[in-house]
């Protein structure tokens, strides 16, 4: 007998705590097992809990069976807000797996993503505020993007296309009581990371960002066998050891150089790679690209305009204050920030693991101003 | 007070529509819709009509994103305050303002977002507004298909301001850019920026108080006519750079255009390569080939009329990008109307021409890829039949060795560019 998912109380550290649990309760769902009765109706349904993805108390998240949790090693910073990460495939649907390129996914897939703020941050076990949740589906071949907004009893989330901006209250590490703007994206707004190529993409379902341990059962088991062990692919994907993995930027695990890289591409490499927003750049943020030229190693800025921010290059080695993505990293001034898109609150761990990483370059002369 | 005051404006402005409606007469059948039971009376061709006021954002991306291909929504007449880009990506959609003096976006309070608006559909048309105070860039055109902007202006009103956004109207890596009747004010760099893109038309628009009136970097086939390029650092810049993924932009024409008076500080980002620019420069050629200047009026530029420069790394930034030619070959530079340029040369045109002043109106650093032959002359630049202009090679590669003011040595032809009409 296949475990149901259930998930119990928010984890340490704010994320949260996925844990196994008998699926008693989902005895009766004619399409429990490893994927779902894709929703009925035309997309998108204008309430997400038309789709039937949660048991219990919506805002708890707690998976009904074929709504399968993932996470990511080296997410992308959402103004620190904690993030429960979902696959749904329709009825006898399976993953095409891929060491290297974007996994394929049958019609019928829905990715679920749902934002929420921890109340305390000292104290994760206080809960948090659901604040949106965010879909990608498959239909024709092609992903869509769309977003649900909770409403403030946290009883159900709407479709909501324009985008919203939102007051949030939380306590913060320090104690202090705090009110932060979160933005909840435009449809339109989806697409800026989403789309490569004039088409969508998922960002997070690559082999290095899901080639992690994860706690299930109470062991930390290799994410993708695990995946595999629910039935998910379509044959057997190879030894996780033998296949490419990002790290947590903010681990202890992995180089300084591999932490960053695998940092960049998490946050940047959606938008700086070829056929991406900012593929004209020339600026090539993916994990795996090998000239240093392209990933900013002495480059000059393209079009930055006041983004360059007076200084000579994308990263100059060894000198972080003159390396002009870490300006930009570093400011919420919108003509200057990067990412472009919405970030409110400046990713502080971030930018001192890029600082870090361009201060232990050693200098490099064709770098120095002729 | 200030809700109450727009939605003021906004009920004055239905009256206006209706008035103007019901002199259409005939006509308001079949194009006028009414929008519900309460909604204003939709002007000829709008699928949708927004007005100022508190939701007026939210209510215009909606229509955005509903409007099918070939649709029009429309913006009434009045200020639109935004705090969010703008953005537009729906193909074949049109955002028509009520006149580019009526419909004002202001961008002053703008906190998301790196442009006022942001283009992702193919065929699309954004006209008769104006987009200003954007912290970032004006209009942005993104990797798209025959986006055109008419009867638009991109506007900061601080003169020489760091705190002005970066360009103007910034189509990058498009296909087919039409931009005309148009008008960029106080742009820190260049005003109206085409980048990595081809099949491009500029006309009949004007661009000044920027650092660059115009810049064409890394584009190719671009025509730009009848333009006025006025009291910018430099009027038309036509530039390869190196590190893009689109390279050697090529076969820029220009002509019918007035570019005067070039001579404002440069207010430009250090860092950046228009920073680099000396004022008082009507056009500029760097590193790109195959470009034809004619019958253009240039005048009253105090570093130069036109210069062509390669790549230098005395004066640019290093680059490392092997495919990247640095120099400017093959441009065609004829029949335009010289005066009162070069009079006061800025000293960095003093510095590479062993500080001859006055300076002249065409500049040419006489720079030549000693890895090419030229038996045939198609790699020359040509500056034949500009009246009584004058000619300065200084010679940058040998350090104003063969420096020459000798029309002779430069009286070529090339093939005359078609263009874009």
């Amino acid at each position: 007998m296949r475990p149901g998912l259930g998930l119990i109380g928010w984890g340490a550290g704010g994320a949260l705590a996925l844990m196994l649990a008998l699926a008693s309760s989902c005895d009766h769902d004619a399409c429990a097992g490893a994927t779902r009765c894709v929703a009925s109706g035309a997309l998108p349904l204008t309430k997400l809990s038309e789709y039937d993805f949660f048991q219990g108390k919506p805002a708890e998240m707690r998976p009904k069976d074929g709504v399968v949790p993932y996470t990511v090693a080296a997410p992308l910073w959402a103004d620190q807000a904690g993030k429960g990460r979902f696959i749904v495939l329709p009825e006898g649907g399976k993953i095409g797996f891929s060491a290297d390129g974007d996994w394929s996914f049958p019609d019928g897939t829905i990715l679920v993503k749902t934002f929420y703020f921890d109340h305390d941050r000292r104290d994760p076990e206080a809960g948090a505020r659901i604040l949106e949740t965010r879909l990608l589906v498959r239909e024709a071949g092609a992903w869509k993007g769309y977003t649900y907004l909770w409403d403030e009893a946290e009883t159900e989330a709407t479709l909501l296309k324009t985008g919203k901006r939102l007051m949030v209250d939380f306590v913060d590490l320090d104690g202090a009581a705090k009110t932060e703007e979160y933005i909840v994206p435009n449809l339109d707004q989806c697409s800026s990371c989403h789309e490569r190529d004039d088409e969508e993409r998922s960002l997070g379902l690559i082999t290095p960002q899901m080639n992690m341990l994860v706690e299930r059962d109470g062991e930390m088991v290799p994410q993708i066998e695990w995946l595999a062990q629910q039935g998910l692919f379509d044959g057997t994907p190879p030894d996780s050891g033998s296949l490419l993995a990002f790290v947590d930027p903010l681990g202890a695990e992995g180089t300084l150089d591999w932490r960053a890289r695998s940092y960049l591409h998490g946050n940047c490499a959606h938008c700086h790679q070829e056929g991406g927003g900012a593929g004209k750049s020339g600026l090539i943020f993916l994990a795996t690209e090998t000239d240093p030229a392209k990933y900013g190693i002495c480059k000059v800025p393209a079009a930055a305009g006041p983004g360059a921010g007076g200084k000579p290059h994308d990263i100059v080695p060894g000198d972080p204050e003159n390396s002009i993505i870490l300006y930009r990293m570093n400011s919420l001034d919108p003509e200057i920030k990067m990412p472009e898109l919405p970030n409110r609150v400046i990713d502080a761990q971030g930018v001192q693991l890029i600082h870090d990483w361009i201060a232990a370059m050693p200098a490099d002369s064709a770098c120095v101003d002729p | 007070m200030k809700r109450s005051s727009a939605l003021f404006m906004g009920s004055v402005l239905v009256l206006g529509l209706c008035a103007s409606c019901s002199t259409s007469g005939a006509d308001t059948e079949e194009s006028g819709t009414t929008d519900g039971d309460t909604g204003p009376v939709l002007p000829e061709g709008c699928a949708a009509l927004v007005e100022p006021g508190e939701e007026a954002f939210t209510e215009l991306l909606g229509a955005l994103m509903d409007a099918q291909p070939g649709q029009t929504v429309c913006m009434s007449e009045g200020t639109f305050n935004f705090v969010d880009e703008l953005s537009i990506s729906g193909d074949g959609v049109t955002l028509r303002g009520a006149g580019r003096d009526k419909t004002i976006l202001d961008f002053s309070g703008q906190t998301v977002g790196a442009n006022g608006v942001k283009i992702t559909g193919d065929d699309v048309t954004i006209t008769a507004l104006t987009v200003q105070e954007t912290p970032g860039d004006g209009i942005r055109g993104d990797e798209v298909k025959n986006i055109t902007y008419d009867d638009v202006a991109v506007k900061w009103a601080a003169q020489g301001s760091l705190e002005n956004g970066a360009y103007g109207f910034y189509p990058v890596g498009c296909d087919g850019v039409t931009i005309r009747r148009s008008l960029v004010v106080g742009a820190r760099d260049a005003g109206i920026y085409v980048g990595q893109s081809k099949n491009v038309l500029v006309e009949d628009s004007e661009a000044y108080a920027n650092v660059a009136g115009v810049e064409f970097e890394n584009t190719t086939d671009a025509t730009i006519r009848r333009c006025h390029a006025h009291d910018n650092t430099a009027g038309i810049l036509i530039f390869n750079l190196p590190g893009l993924p689109v390279k050697d932009g090529k076969r820029t024409l220009a002509y019918d255009n007035i570019v005067e008076n070039n001579n404002i500080p440069n207010f430009g980002e250090p860092g950046t390569v228009v920073a680099q620019v000396p004022p008082g420069i009507g056009f500029m050629i760097l590193a790109a080939d195959s470009n034809e200047i004619r019958d253009n009026q240039i005048s009253g530029n105090i570093s130069t009329g036109v210069v062509i420069v390669h790549y230098s790394s005395d004066l640019f930034e290093a680059y490392d990008d092997a495919e990247f030619d640095i120099y400017a070959q093959g441009n065609y530079i004829h029949d335009n109307t010289f005066s009162g340029n070069g009079t006061m040369p800025a000293d960095l045109i003093l510095g590479v021409t062993a500080g001859k002043t006055p300076g002249a109106d065409m500049l040419l650093d006489g720079c030549v890829d000693p890895d090419l032959a030229n038996a045939d002359g198609a790699l020359s630049n040509c500056f034949p039949g500009n009246g009584a202009a004058t000619f300065l090679n200084f010679d940058l590669c040998q350090d104003n060795g063969g420096m020459t003011k000798d029309l002779e040595t430069v009286n070529c032809m090339h093939t005359p560019l078609v263009g874009r009409t």
